[in-house]
Protein backbone atom coordinates (compact mmCIF):
# COMPACT_ATOMS: atom_id res chain seq x y z
CA UNK A 1 0.00 0.00 0.00
CA UNK A 2 2.60 2.21 0.93
CA UNK A 3 4.45 1.36 -2.44
CA UNK A 4 1.42 2.64 -4.21
CA UNK A 5 1.21 5.86 -2.29
CA UNK A 6 4.75 6.52 -2.83
CA UNK A 7 4.07 5.47 -6.51
CA UNK A 8 1.06 8.24 -6.98
CA UNK A 9 2.87 10.84 -5.41
CA UNK A 10 5.69 10.12 -7.67
CA UNK A 11 3.47 10.34 -10.46
CA UNK A 12 2.40 13.34 -9.42
CA UNK A 13 6.13 14.87 -9.15
CA UNK A 14 6.37 13.09 -12.54
CA UNK A 15 3.00 15.58 -14.04
CA UNK A 16 4.50 18.95 -12.78
CA UNK A 17 4.15 21.62 -15.18
CA UNK A 18 7.49 21.44 -16.54
CA UNK A 19 8.02 18.14 -17.44
CA UNK A 20 3.81 17.76 -18.57
CA UNK A 21 4.94 19.90 -21.40
CA UNK A 22 7.98 18.35 -22.07
CA UNK A 23 5.74 14.71 -22.27
CA UNK A 24 3.02 16.55 -24.28
CA UNK A 25 5.14 17.83 -26.63
CA UNK A 26 7.10 14.64 -27.63
CA UNK A 27 3.45 12.81 -27.83
CA UNK A 28 2.20 15.37 -30.23
CA UNK A 29 4.97 15.85 -32.22
CA UNK A 30 4.88 12.95 -34.28
CA UNK A 31 1.39 13.54 -35.18
CA UNK A 32 1.48 16.77 -36.03
CA UNK A 33 4.57 16.80 -38.70
CA UNK A 34 2.15 13.57 -39.79
CA UNK A 35 -0.03 15.17 -40.52
CA UNK A 36 1.26 18.63 -41.96
CA UNK A 37 3.49 15.80 -44.11
CA UNK A 38 -0.43 14.31 -44.95
CA UNK A 39 -1.64 18.14 -45.99
CA UNK A 40 1.47 19.23 -47.99
CA UNK A 41 2.36 16.42 -49.77
CA UNK A 42 0.55 15.74 -53.34
CA UNK A 43 -1.80 13.36 -53.10
CA UNK A 44 -0.12 10.52 -55.31
CA UNK A 45 3.13 11.09 -53.83
CA UNK A 46 1.84 10.51 -50.50
CA UNK A 47 2.53 6.86 -49.14
CA UNK A 48 1.13 6.42 -45.61
CA UNK A 49 2.98 3.42 -44.98
CA UNK A 50 6.67 4.90 -45.64
CA UNK A 51 5.79 8.23 -43.95
CA UNK A 52 4.55 6.26 -40.77
CA UNK A 53 7.74 4.04 -40.89
CA UNK A 54 10.07 6.82 -40.85
CA UNK A 55 8.76 8.77 -38.23
CA UNK A 56 7.99 6.26 -35.95
CA UNK A 57 11.71 5.26 -35.90
CA UNK A 58 12.95 8.47 -36.58
CA UNK A 59 10.89 10.26 -33.85
CA UNK A 60 9.78 7.76 -31.17
CA UNK A 61 11.62 5.02 -31.36
CA UNK A 62 15.34 7.32 -31.82
CA UNK A 63 14.24 10.16 -29.95
CA UNK A 64 11.19 10.25 -27.58
CA UNK A 65 11.90 6.59 -26.15
CA UNK A 66 16.08 7.33 -25.62
CA UNK A 67 15.64 10.81 -24.37
CA UNK A 68 12.62 10.48 -22.17
CA UNK A 69 14.25 7.04 -20.69
CA UNK A 70 17.47 8.87 -20.54
CA UNK A 71 15.90 12.06 -18.46
CA UNK A 72 13.50 9.88 -16.57
CA UNK A 73 15.73 6.95 -15.73
CA UNK A 74 18.69 8.81 -14.50
CA UNK A 75 16.41 11.43 -12.78
CA UNK A 76 15.16 8.71 -10.76
CA UNK A 77 17.98 9.57 -8.23
CA UNK A 78 20.40 11.95 -10.00
CA UNK A 79 17.93 14.35 -10.04
CA UNK A 80 17.05 14.01 -6.18
CA UNK A 81 20.74 14.46 -5.58
CA UNK A 82 21.23 17.29 -7.53
CA UNK A 83 17.97 19.54 -6.07
CA UNK A 84 19.03 17.51 -2.73
CA UNK A 85 16.01 16.74 -1.52
CA UNK A 86 17.48 12.66 -1.79
CA UNK A 87 18.35 13.41 2.32
CA UNK A 88 13.88 13.46 2.78
CA UNK A 89 14.03 10.12 1.05
CA UNK A 90 17.19 8.47 2.67
CA UNK A 91 16.23 9.48 6.21
CA UNK A 92 12.19 7.97 5.90
CA UNK A 93 11.72 4.04 7.51
CA UNK A 94 11.77 2.85 3.81
CA UNK A 95 13.60 -0.05 2.85
CA UNK A 96 15.69 1.91 0.27
CA UNK A 97 14.90 -0.45 -2.82
CA UNK A 98 11.16 -0.30 -2.40
CA UNK A 99 12.13 3.19 -3.05
CA UNK A 100 14.21 3.46 -5.47
CA UNK A 101 11.73 0.15 -7.40
CA UNK A 102 8.67 2.15 -6.82
CA UNK A 103 10.20 5.29 -8.48
CA UNK A 104 11.85 3.49 -11.56
CA UNK A 105 8.04 1.79 -12.01
CA UNK A 106 6.87 5.26 -12.62
CA UNK A 107 9.35 6.40 -14.55
CA UNK A 108 8.49 3.40 -17.06
CA UNK A 109 4.98 3.87 -16.95
CA UNK A 110 5.48 7.91 -18.21
CA UNK A 111 8.27 6.97 -20.52
CA UNK A 112 5.80 3.84 -22.13
CA UNK A 113 2.68 6.04 -22.01
CA UNK A 114 3.88 9.12 -23.99
CA UNK A 115 5.82 6.49 -26.59
CA UNK A 116 2.69 4.11 -26.96
CA UNK A 117 0.36 7.42 -27.25
CA UNK A 118 2.40 9.27 -29.43
CA UNK A 119 2.35 5.88 -31.97
CA UNK A 120 -1.25 5.68 -31.90
CA UNK A 121 -1.66 9.60 -32.62
CA UNK A 122 0.88 9.05 -35.34
CA UNK A 123 -0.86 6.23 -37.33
CA UNK A 124 -4.48 7.93 -36.71
CA UNK A 125 -3.14 11.08 -38.04
CA UNK A 126 -1.20 9.40 -41.21
CA UNK A 127 -3.85 6.62 -42.72
CA UNK A 128 -6.67 8.04 -41.11
CA UNK A 129 -9.06 6.48 -38.25
CA UNK A 130 -10.81 4.39 -41.25
CA UNK A 131 -7.21 2.62 -42.18
CA UNK A 132 -5.72 2.42 -38.55
CA UNK A 133 -5.29 -0.98 -38.55
CA UNK A 134 -3.01 -1.03 -42.03
CA UNK A 135 -0.56 0.50 -39.53
CA UNK A 136 0.19 -2.92 -37.49
CA UNK A 137 1.11 -0.92 -34.64
CA UNK A 138 0.88 -3.51 -32.74
CA UNK A 139 4.90 -5.09 -32.96
CA UNK A 140 5.74 -0.85 -32.48
CA UNK A 141 3.85 -0.93 -29.13
CA UNK A 142 5.05 -4.21 -27.85
CA UNK A 143 8.67 -2.99 -29.02
CA UNK A 144 8.16 0.20 -27.57
CA UNK A 145 7.11 -1.12 -24.30
CA UNK A 146 9.70 -3.22 -23.99
CA UNK A 147 12.70 -0.64 -25.04
CA UNK A 148 10.91 1.86 -22.12
CA UNK A 149 12.00 -1.35 -19.36
CA UNK A 150 15.36 -1.77 -20.77
CA UNK A 151 16.80 1.67 -20.93
CA UNK A 152 14.99 2.67 -18.25
CA UNK A 153 16.40 0.08 -16.05
CA UNK A 154 20.00 0.46 -18.04
CA UNK A 155 19.71 4.08 -17.20
CA UNK A 156 18.47 4.00 -13.57
CA UNK A 157 21.51 1.93 -13.31
CA UNK A 158 23.51 4.95 -14.11
CA UNK A 159 21.80 6.95 -11.78
CA UNK A 160 22.66 4.78 -9.04
CA UNK A 161 25.93 4.16 -9.81
CA UNK A 162 27.74 7.47 -11.65
CA UNK A 163 28.18 10.70 -11.40
CA UNK A 164 26.86 12.99 -14.14
CA UNK A 165 24.35 10.16 -15.37
CA UNK A 166 22.72 12.39 -17.97
CA UNK A 167 25.91 13.12 -19.68
CA UNK A 168 26.83 9.53 -19.89
CA UNK A 169 23.41 8.55 -21.19
CA UNK A 170 23.65 10.90 -23.88
CA UNK A 171 26.59 10.23 -24.65
CA UNK A 172 25.44 5.83 -25.15
CA UNK A 173 22.29 7.00 -26.26
CA UNK A 174 24.12 8.92 -29.75
CA UNK A 175 27.16 7.04 -29.44
CA UNK A 176 27.22 3.91 -28.86
CA UNK A 177 24.01 3.22 -29.66
CA UNK A 178 24.39 4.96 -33.27
CA UNK A 179 28.11 3.54 -33.60
CA UNK A 180 28.25 -0.05 -32.29
CA UNK A 181 25.22 -1.38 -34.56
CA UNK A 182 27.50 -0.22 -37.83
CA UNK A 183 30.65 -2.16 -36.84
CA UNK A 184 31.04 -5.23 -38.40
CA UNK A 185 30.90 -8.79 -36.85
CA UNK A 186 28.27 -9.18 -34.03
CA UNK A 187 28.93 -5.58 -32.54
CA UNK A 188 24.88 -4.90 -33.14
CA UNK A 189 24.23 -7.59 -30.69
CA UNK A 190 25.77 -5.18 -27.76
CA UNK A 191 23.11 -2.26 -28.60
CA UNK A 192 19.54 -2.70 -27.13
CA UNK A 193 18.29 -0.31 -30.35
CA UNK A 194 19.11 -3.93 -32.53
CA UNK A 195 16.75 -5.94 -30.62
CA UNK A 196 13.79 -3.49 -30.39
CA UNK A 197 14.08 -3.12 -34.24
CA UNK A 198 14.03 -6.95 -34.44
CA UNK A 199 11.08 -6.83 -32.21
CA UNK A 200 9.52 -4.05 -34.20
CA UNK A 201 10.36 -6.69 -37.47
CA UNK A 202 10.90 -2.68 -39.04
CA UNK A 203 12.96 -2.27 -42.18
CA UNK A 204 12.68 0.69 -44.08
CA UNK A 205 14.68 0.72 -47.33
CA UNK A 206 17.58 3.05 -47.33
CA UNK A 207 19.21 4.08 -50.65
CA UNK A 208 23.32 3.35 -49.88
CA UNK A 209 24.09 5.79 -52.38
CA UNK A 210 22.46 8.32 -50.74
CA UNK A 211 24.38 8.09 -47.23
CA UNK A 212 22.14 10.28 -45.73
CA UNK A 213 24.73 10.77 -42.48
CA UNK A 214 25.05 8.09 -40.49
CA UNK A 215 22.31 9.03 -37.57
CA UNK A 216 20.31 7.67 -35.38
CA UNK A 217 17.81 6.77 -37.91
CA UNK A 218 19.92 4.90 -40.05
CA UNK A 219 21.42 2.94 -37.10
CA UNK A 220 17.70 1.94 -36.11
CA UNK A 221 17.06 0.97 -40.07
CA UNK A 222 19.87 -0.64 -41.67
CA UNK A 223 19.97 -4.17 -41.39
CA UNK A 224 22.38 -5.59 -38.93
CA UNK A 225 25.27 -7.64 -39.68
CA UNK A 226 23.19 -10.66 -37.65
CA UNK A 227 19.91 -12.01 -37.17
CA UNK A 228 18.02 -11.35 -33.63
CA UNK A 229 14.83 -13.51 -33.62
CA UNK A 230 12.01 -11.69 -31.75
CA UNK A 231 12.20 -14.45 -28.98
CA UNK A 232 16.08 -13.70 -28.49
CA UNK A 233 15.48 -10.16 -28.28
CA UNK A 234 12.40 -10.51 -25.90
CA UNK A 235 14.86 -13.07 -23.47
CA UNK A 236 17.56 -10.46 -24.08
CA UNK A 237 15.83 -7.42 -23.21
CA UNK A 238 14.21 -8.97 -19.97
CA UNK A 239 17.07 -10.32 -19.21
CA UNK A 240 19.03 -6.61 -19.50
CA UNK A 241 16.24 -4.91 -17.39
CA UNK A 242 16.51 -7.33 -14.80
CA UNK A 243 19.66 -7.42 -14.19
CA UNK A 244 20.24 -3.71 -14.37
CA UNK A 245 16.93 -2.88 -11.74
CA UNK A 246 18.29 -5.50 -9.53
CA UNK A 247 21.59 -4.27 -9.52
CA UNK A 248 20.47 -0.31 -8.96
CA UNK A 249 18.61 -1.54 -6.16
CA UNK A 250 21.60 -3.15 -4.69
CA UNK A 251 23.73 0.00 -5.27
CA UNK A 252 21.29 2.09 -4.04
CA UNK A 253 20.69 0.41 -0.91
CA UNK A 254 24.35 0.25 -0.32
CA UNK A 255 25.81 3.57 -1.65
CA UNK A 256 26.26 6.55 0.41
CA UNK A 257 24.18 9.95 -1.37
CA UNK A 258 25.76 12.84 0.48
CA UNK A 259 27.48 15.19 -1.49
CA UNK A 260 30.93 15.31 -0.12
CA UNK A 261 30.90 19.61 0.53
CA UNK A 262 27.87 18.55 2.83
CA UNK A 263 29.13 16.13 5.18
CA UNK A 264 32.16 18.05 5.76
CA UNK B 1 15.44 -4.98 18.06
CA UNK B 2 15.30 -1.83 17.97
CA UNK B 3 15.47 -0.46 21.69
CA UNK B 4 13.71 3.09 23.28
CA UNK B 5 14.94 1.87 26.86
CA UNK B 6 15.32 5.48 28.35
CA UNK B 7 18.73 3.64 30.24
CA UNK B 8 20.46 3.11 26.83
CA UNK B 9 22.13 5.81 24.95
CA UNK B 10 20.12 6.86 22.33
CA UNK B 11 22.85 7.22 20.27
CA UNK B 12 26.94 5.61 20.67
CA UNK B 13 29.96 6.38 18.82
CA UNK B 14 32.42 3.81 18.93
CA UNK B 15 35.73 5.61 17.82
CA UNK B 16 33.91 6.29 14.78
CA UNK B 17 36.49 7.76 11.99
CA UNK B 18 35.33 8.85 8.71
CA UNK B 19 37.62 9.65 5.78
CA UNK B 20 36.74 11.22 2.22
CA UNK B 21 39.62 10.34 0.38
CA UNK B 22 42.44 11.88 2.01
CA UNK B 23 40.26 14.35 4.43
CA UNK B 24 39.17 12.99 7.51
CA UNK B 25 36.15 14.39 8.65
CA UNK B 26 35.82 12.55 11.73
CA UNK B 27 38.80 11.25 13.52
CA UNK B 28 38.14 8.75 16.28
CA UNK B 29 35.14 10.14 17.99
CA UNK B 30 33.82 8.25 21.06
CA UNK B 31 30.51 9.41 22.99
CA UNK B 32 27.28 8.29 23.96
CA UNK B 33 24.06 10.68 23.83
CA UNK B 34 21.10 9.91 26.02
CA UNK B 35 17.67 11.21 26.05
CA UNK B 36 17.12 14.74 26.89
CA UNK B 37 19.17 17.98 24.29
CA UNK B 38 22.28 17.89 23.71
CA UNK B 39 23.92 20.46 21.44
CA UNK B 40 26.53 19.54 19.18
CA UNK B 41 29.12 22.41 19.49
CA UNK B 42 31.88 23.60 16.60
CA UNK B 43 33.12 26.20 14.13
CA UNK B 44 32.76 24.85 10.28
CA UNK B 45 34.33 22.29 9.10
CA UNK B 46 34.77 20.73 13.03
CA UNK B 47 32.65 17.34 11.91
CA UNK B 48 29.64 18.38 12.89
CA UNK B 49 27.59 17.56 9.47
CA UNK B 50 29.93 14.32 9.13
CA UNK B 51 28.55 13.24 13.08
CA UNK B 52 24.88 14.33 12.49
CA UNK B 53 24.84 12.29 8.93
CA UNK B 54 26.46 9.07 10.70
CA UNK B 55 23.90 9.70 13.26
CA UNK B 56 20.52 9.91 10.22
CA UNK B 57 22.08 7.17 8.57
CA UNK B 58 23.31 8.63 5.80
CA UNK B 59 27.00 7.90 5.75
CA UNK B 60 28.99 5.15 7.74
CA UNK B 61 31.83 5.14 9.72
CA UNK B 62 35.36 4.16 8.07
CA UNK B 63 36.18 2.24 10.99
CA UNK B 64 34.27 2.19 14.39
CA UNK B 65 31.02 1.80 15.19
CA UNK B 66 27.84 4.21 15.10
CA UNK B 67 25.04 2.81 17.32
CA UNK B 68 21.15 4.58 16.96
CA UNK B 69 19.21 2.83 19.56
CA UNK B 70 21.58 -0.01 19.28
CA UNK B 71 21.38 -0.73 15.78
CA UNK B 72 23.75 0.88 13.49
CA UNK B 73 21.38 3.23 11.38
CA UNK B 74 22.79 3.46 8.18
CA UNK B 75 19.45 2.22 5.64
CA UNK B 76 17.96 0.83 8.49
CA UNK B 77 14.51 1.43 8.09
CA UNK B 78 13.72 0.17 11.92
CA UNK B 79 16.26 2.82 13.17
CA UNK B 80 14.75 5.67 10.75
CA UNK B 81 11.01 4.67 11.97
CA UNK B 82 12.33 5.81 15.48
CA UNK B 83 14.20 8.70 14.20
CA UNK B 84 13.62 12.55 13.00
CA UNK B 85 15.93 14.81 11.13
CA UNK B 86 15.82 18.47 10.37
CA UNK B 87 18.18 19.09 7.56
CA UNK B 88 20.34 22.52 7.61
CA UNK B 89 20.01 22.04 3.70
CA UNK B 90 17.40 24.80 2.32
CA UNK B 91 16.16 22.72 -0.60
CA UNK B 92 12.33 21.49 -1.13
CA UNK B 93 9.89 20.43 -3.51
CA UNK B 94 9.49 23.81 -4.26
CA UNK B 95 6.02 23.13 -6.55
CA UNK B 96 4.65 21.43 -3.21
CA UNK B 97 2.64 22.41 -0.93
CA UNK B 98 3.79 22.61 2.74
CA UNK B 99 0.80 20.77 3.51
CA UNK B 100 1.46 18.11 0.33
CA UNK B 101 5.65 18.10 1.46
CA UNK B 102 4.59 16.42 4.78
CA UNK B 103 2.00 14.49 3.37
CA UNK B 104 4.42 13.01 0.92
CA UNK B 105 7.14 12.16 3.90
CA UNK B 106 3.95 11.08 6.36
CA UNK B 107 3.39 8.29 3.55
CA UNK B 108 6.98 7.20 3.16
CA UNK B 109 6.66 6.57 6.33
CA UNK B 110 3.92 4.31 6.41
CA UNK B 111 0.93 6.34 7.83
CA UNK B 112 -2.32 6.44 5.48
CA UNK B 113 -5.74 7.51 6.11
CA UNK B 114 -7.18 9.24 8.87
CA UNK B 115 -3.72 8.43 11.21
CA UNK B 116 -1.86 10.15 8.03
CA UNK B 117 -4.24 13.52 8.07
CA UNK B 118 -4.05 13.38 11.89
CA UNK B 119 -0.52 13.09 11.96
CA UNK B 120 0.37 15.87 9.36
CA UNK B 121 -2.01 18.59 10.99
CA UNK B 122 -0.92 17.73 14.24
CA UNK B 123 2.99 18.22 12.68
CA UNK B 124 1.74 21.37 11.13
CA UNK B 125 0.20 22.77 14.06
CA UNK B 126 2.91 22.09 16.48
CA UNK B 127 5.33 24.24 14.30
CA UNK B 128 2.79 27.43 13.96
CA UNK B 129 2.28 26.82 10.48
CA UNK B 130 -2.13 25.99 10.22
CA UNK B 131 -2.82 29.04 8.49
CA UNK B 132 0.31 29.02 6.14
CA UNK B 133 0.99 25.38 4.68
CA UNK B 134 -1.39 25.01 2.05
CA UNK B 135 0.93 27.31 0.09
CA UNK B 136 3.65 26.69 -2.09
CA UNK B 137 6.81 26.28 -0.45
CA UNK B 138 8.70 27.69 -3.80
CA UNK B 139 7.03 31.52 -1.65
CA UNK B 140 8.04 30.90 1.66
CA UNK B 141 10.44 32.69 3.47
CA UNK B 142 13.32 31.31 5.19
CA UNK B 143 12.01 30.93 8.55
CA UNK B 144 8.71 28.95 7.27
CA UNK B 145 10.66 26.54 5.46
CA UNK B 146 12.37 25.94 8.65
CA UNK B 147 9.20 24.90 10.36
CA UNK B 148 7.98 22.68 7.89
CA UNK B 149 11.35 20.99 8.01
CA UNK B 150 10.67 20.67 11.50
CA UNK B 151 7.06 19.40 11.39
CA UNK B 152 8.25 16.62 9.15
CA UNK B 153 10.78 15.44 11.39
CA UNK B 154 8.46 15.29 14.24
CA UNK B 155 5.24 13.90 12.96
CA UNK B 156 5.85 10.53 13.50
CA UNK B 157 7.16 11.09 17.17
CA UNK B 158 10.20 9.73 16.69
CA UNK B 159 12.79 8.91 20.16
CA UNK B 160 15.74 10.58 18.48
CA UNK B 161 15.45 13.84 16.80
CA UNK B 162 18.42 15.55 15.26
CA UNK B 163 17.96 18.88 13.44
CA UNK B 164 20.82 20.82 11.87
CA UNK B 165 20.92 24.09 12.84
CA UNK B 166 17.08 24.38 13.56
CA UNK B 167 17.18 28.16 14.58
CA UNK B 168 18.28 29.84 11.23
CA UNK B 169 16.90 32.17 10.07
CA UNK B 170 13.68 31.85 12.77
CA UNK B 171 12.44 35.31 14.02
CA UNK B 172 12.49 35.77 17.56
CA UNK B 173 8.36 34.27 17.85
CA UNK B 174 9.73 31.02 15.71
CA UNK B 175 12.90 30.63 17.51
CA UNK B 176 10.82 30.72 20.69
CA UNK B 177 8.32 28.15 19.63
CA UNK B 178 10.67 25.93 18.14
CA UNK B 179 12.83 26.09 21.02
CA UNK B 180 10.31 25.68 23.50
CA UNK B 181 9.36 22.45 21.12
CA UNK B 182 12.47 20.65 21.53
CA UNK B 183 12.92 21.70 25.25
CA UNK B 184 9.41 20.28 25.55
CA UNK B 185 9.90 17.09 23.50
CA UNK B 186 13.71 16.47 25.61
CA UNK B 187 11.53 16.52 28.60
CA UNK B 188 9.14 13.88 27.24
CA UNK B 189 11.88 11.92 27.09
CA UNK B 190 13.08 11.87 23.76
CA UNK B 191 16.97 12.79 22.34
CA UNK B 192 17.36 15.53 21.11
CA UNK B 193 20.60 16.40 18.99
CA UNK B 194 20.90 20.00 18.10
CA UNK B 195 23.78 21.00 15.98
CA UNK B 196 24.36 25.00 16.15
CA UNK B 197 27.11 27.45 16.09
CA UNK B 198 25.37 30.04 17.49
CA UNK B 199 26.60 29.61 20.91
CA UNK B 200 24.30 32.05 23.17
CA UNK B 201 21.22 29.90 21.53
CA UNK B 202 22.80 26.99 22.91
CA UNK B 203 23.62 28.32 26.03
CA UNK B 204 19.83 29.20 26.93
CA UNK B 205 18.54 26.04 25.37
CA UNK B 206 20.84 23.22 27.49
CA UNK B 207 24.21 22.52 29.22
CA UNK B 208 24.61 19.57 27.81
CA UNK B 209 27.37 19.79 25.10
CA UNK B 210 29.47 18.16 22.36
CA UNK B 211 32.17 20.36 21.27
CA UNK B 212 34.05 19.65 18.00
CA UNK B 213 36.96 20.72 16.03
CA UNK B 214 38.73 19.73 13.50
CA UNK B 215 36.91 16.23 13.31
CA UNK B 216 37.82 15.36 17.15
CA UNK B 217 35.71 15.62 20.25
CA UNK B 218 36.92 18.20 21.94
CA UNK B 219 34.70 18.28 25.05
CA UNK B 220 31.55 16.81 26.25
CA UNK B 221 29.21 17.07 28.97
CA UNK B 222 27.48 19.68 30.58
CA UNK B 223 29.14 23.28 30.71
CA UNK B 224 29.63 22.64 34.05
CA UNK B 225 31.61 19.57 33.46
CA UNK B 226 33.72 21.21 30.89
CA UNK B 227 34.48 24.47 33.20
CA UNK B 228 35.40 21.63 35.74
CA UNK B 229 37.70 19.91 33.21
CA UNK B 230 39.38 23.24 32.29
CA UNK B 231 40.07 23.99 35.79
CA UNK B 232 42.15 21.35 36.35
CA UNK B 233 44.04 22.58 33.30
CA UNK B 234 47.14 24.43 34.72
CA UNK B 235 48.42 25.54 31.13
CA UNK B 236 45.79 27.61 29.97
CA UNK B 237 45.25 31.18 31.76
CA UNK B 238 42.04 31.87 33.07
CA UNK B 239 40.28 35.37 33.73
CA UNK B 240 38.02 37.01 37.27
CA UNK B 241 37.07 40.10 37.35
CA UNK B 242 36.16 41.54 40.85
CA UNK B 243 34.90 44.65 41.87
CA UNK B 244 36.63 45.55 45.40
CA UNK B 245 36.91 48.62 47.59
CA UNK B 246 40.24 48.46 47.20
CA UNK B 247 41.90 46.80 44.34
CA UNK B 248 45.50 47.71 44.77
CA UNK B 249 45.85 46.23 48.32
CA UNK B 250 43.92 43.31 47.38
CA UNK B 251 45.44 42.72 44.15
CA UNK B 252 48.63 42.50 46.30
CA UNK B 253 47.50 40.08 48.41
CA UNK B 254 46.67 37.95 45.60
CA UNK B 255 49.47 38.08 43.68
CA UNK B 256 51.07 36.05 46.95
CA UNK B 257 49.01 33.20 46.00
CA UNK B 258 51.39 31.06 43.55
CA UNK B 259 48.39 30.27 40.76
CA UNK B 260 47.99 33.91 40.36
CA UNK B 261 50.10 35.05 37.52
CA UNK B 262 48.68 38.48 37.02
CA UNK B 263 46.47 41.15 37.80
CA UNK B 264 45.23 44.22 35.65
CA UNK B 265 43.25 47.30 37.07
CA UNK B 266 40.64 49.82 35.82
CA UNK B 267 39.28 48.26 32.58
CA UNK B 268 35.88 48.91 33.09
CA UNK B 269 36.46 51.33 36.56
CA UNK B 270 38.28 52.25 39.38
CA UNK B 271 37.11 49.60 41.99
CA UNK B 272 37.17 46.72 38.94
CA UNK B 273 40.48 44.18 38.43
CA UNK B 274 40.69 41.44 36.49
CA UNK B 275 42.67 38.36 37.89
CA UNK B 276 44.70 35.53 35.71
CA UNK B 277 45.30 32.45 37.00
CA UNK B 278 46.40 28.91 35.94
CA UNK B 279 44.57 27.41 38.89
CA UNK B 280 41.26 28.68 39.21
CA UNK B 281 40.54 26.30 41.97
CA UNK B 282 42.90 26.98 44.41
CA UNK B 283 42.26 30.81 43.67
CA UNK B 284 38.59 29.77 44.77
CA UNK B 285 40.02 28.36 47.70
CA UNK B 286 41.89 30.63 48.62
CA UNK B 287 39.88 33.71 48.47
CA UNK B 288 37.53 34.16 51.18
CA UNK B 289 40.30 33.68 53.75
CA UNK B 290 41.91 36.59 51.38
CA UNK B 291 39.00 38.84 51.69
CA UNK B 292 38.48 38.16 55.29
CA UNK B 293 41.96 38.87 56.29
CA UNK B 294 42.15 42.04 54.29
CA UNK B 295 38.54 43.14 55.54
CA UNK B 296 37.85 44.10 51.71
CA UNK B 297 34.17 44.52 50.65
CA UNK B 298 33.70 42.35 46.98
CA UNK B 299 30.71 43.68 45.18
CA UNK B 300 30.79 42.00 42.32
CA UNK B 301 32.69 38.62 41.16
CA UNK B 302 32.46 37.29 37.58
CA UNK B 303 34.59 35.08 36.04
CA UNK B 304 33.88 35.74 32.13
CA UNK B 305 35.75 32.77 30.83
CA UNK B 306 32.77 30.51 32.57
CA UNK B 307 30.87 31.66 29.56
CA UNK B 308 30.22 29.20 26.64
CA UNK B 309 31.97 31.24 23.88
CA UNK B 310 34.64 31.66 26.16
CA UNK B 311 35.39 28.41 27.12
CA UNK B 312 35.29 27.62 23.65
CA UNK B 313 37.70 29.99 23.02
CA UNK B 314 39.65 28.64 25.34
CA UNK B 315 39.19 25.54 24.33
CA UNK B 316 39.50 25.64 20.43
CA UNK B 317 42.64 27.71 21.38
CA UNK B 318 44.54 25.08 23.78
CA UNK B 319 43.65 21.82 21.49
Amino acid sequence: MTDLLLMRATLREAFRPRRLVIALLLTLLPAAIGLLWRLLAPKDGFNPAEVYDSLVVGLIFSFALTILSVTYGTGVVSQEIEQRTIVYLLTRPLPRWRLLLARFLVSVLVVTAVCVLATVLLALTVFGPAEFGAAEVGPDLKALILGSVAYGSLFLLLGTALPKPLTWGLIFVFGWETWVPKLPGSFALLSVMSYLRALAAREISVNPAENAGDNLLLAFSRAPQVTISPSVAWTTLLLLSAVCTVTAMIVFSRKEYVPREDAE
Amino acid sequence: MVSTSPQLPQISFQHASRWYGQVIGLNDVSCEVGPGLTALLGPNGAGKSTFIKMVTGQLRPTTGRVLVMGEPPFANARVLGKLGYCPEIDSFYEEMSGREFVTQLATMSGYRGRELKERVDRSIERVGMTDRCDRKLGGYSKGMRQRIKVAQAILHDPSVLVLDEPLNGLDPVGRREIVTLMTTLAAEGCCVLVSSHILYEVEQLTDNILLMQRGRLLARGSVQDIRDEMDGDTQTPRHITLTVDRPRRMAADLLTLPSVTGVRFGIASQTHMEVETNDPRSFFDALPDITIAGDYTVENLQSPDDHLEAMLRILLNRK
